[in-house]
């Protein structure tokens, strides 16, 4: 069975990975948003999720997570599968709790990672979406009207800022989150 | 490193205190469930980042790595490790130790107080001072 879902925030993932889990689907694979789902007993598996790269400084591409996939299947967890530098892991619920981190500072790392990675792309995307309005500029100046062309143009800005707008608003998400934490 | 001495937490302090041999991730895990019967299980992903943030600290160093499976890394404590607990136990123990001055002066201000109005009720007091000892000993 396949989904298609588009999450931000790794905690709503993790709860409606686990759901389909309670439900009899098991997740197995998660390319660009598309879920892959095989049926399972309900409830067997548990699912986490985990980000290990910092944004700017590792390759989304880089593969050197093998250490630290072997690392969490030594503690009876199963990798499923990578997207860029988010990891999925499982682990049956027999064995008990499965949680990779279990203390606050740990977990503060990890918000701190993602928080990072939002505010990295938001940045990124603001800069597009400057550099987009500038154009949008330079065309009112040239034809001083908007054509379909026009149109598209103004939607794609519109999108841009939408997008940057969102990223910036996880980043304020996950500092919320691990502001909850160290208290 | 470690100049002005802030707390270890637990996971630091039980992952040193299971380094005292050669031990390996999951061994680690399993080492501190059972000194905590069961009230902490590290997660793999907080063991993962505490191992290499103590090897750049230098506490803890590569014992073994077997070559073939690249799994089952083992690794030791070293000598600044061993300081560092040792230091940290010296702190647990003067929170301990101050914590039950405390709790012992409180008992025995009670138990003047109970003292005093026993002199008015002492047929009470036997059975109440009796309590209060068992008080004591129990904390004690």
């Amino acid at each position: 069975m396949k989904r298609f879902r588009l999450y931000f925030d790794k905690e709503k993932e993790e709860v409606w990975l686990n759901k389909m889990s309670q439900r009899g689907w098991a997740m197995t694979g998660f390319i660009a948003g598309l879920y892959t789902f095989m049926p399972c007993e309900p409830g067997k598996y548990i699912y986490r999720v985990d980000m290990r790269g910092e944004a700017g400084r590792t390759p989304i591409w880089r593969n050197d997570y093998q250490e630290y996939i072997e690392f969490v299947e030594e503690t009876g967890a199963e990798y499923v599968c990578r997207w860029a530098w988010w990891l999925i892991f499982r682990r049956e619920a027999t064995k008990g709790e499965f949680t990779l981190y279990t203390d606050a500072e740990s977990h503060i790392a990890l918000y701190k990672r993602i928080r990072w990675m939002f505010l990295f792309f938001g940045m990124m995307e603001l800069s597009l979406a400057l550099s987009n309005v500038r154009s949008l500029l330079d065309f009112w100046d040239k034809f001083g009207y908007f054509d379909s062309m026009g149109f598209v143009l103004f939607a794609a800005v519109l999108f841009a800022w939408f997008i940057a707008v969102g990223f910036f608003l996880m980043s304020l998400k996950f500092t919320l989150k691990m502001r909850k934490l160290r208290r | 490193m470690a100049e002005k001495q802030t707390a270890m937490t637990e996971s630091v302090y039980y992952i040193l205190l299971s380094l005292g041999t050669p031990n390996h991730g999951y061994g680690i895990i399993q080492n501190t469930i059972e000194l905590t019967e069961g009230r902490l299980e590290l997660g793999a992903g907080t063991l993962y980042g505490a191992l290499n943030t103590l090897l750049e600290k230098g506490w803890i160093r590569l014992y073994s790595e077997d070559k073939h499976s690249r799994k089952k890394k083992q690794y030791i404590i070293t000598d600044e490790g061993s300081l560092a607990l040792q230091r940290e136990m010296g702190r647990l123990q003067e929170l301990l130790e101050n914590g039950r001055r405390m709790q012992q002066q409180q008992l025995s201000a009670e138990l003047e107080e109970e003292g005093g109005r026993c002199e008015e009720r002492t047929l009470e007091s036997a059975e109440r001072r009796a309590a209060i000892d068992e008080k004591v000993q129990v904390v004690f």
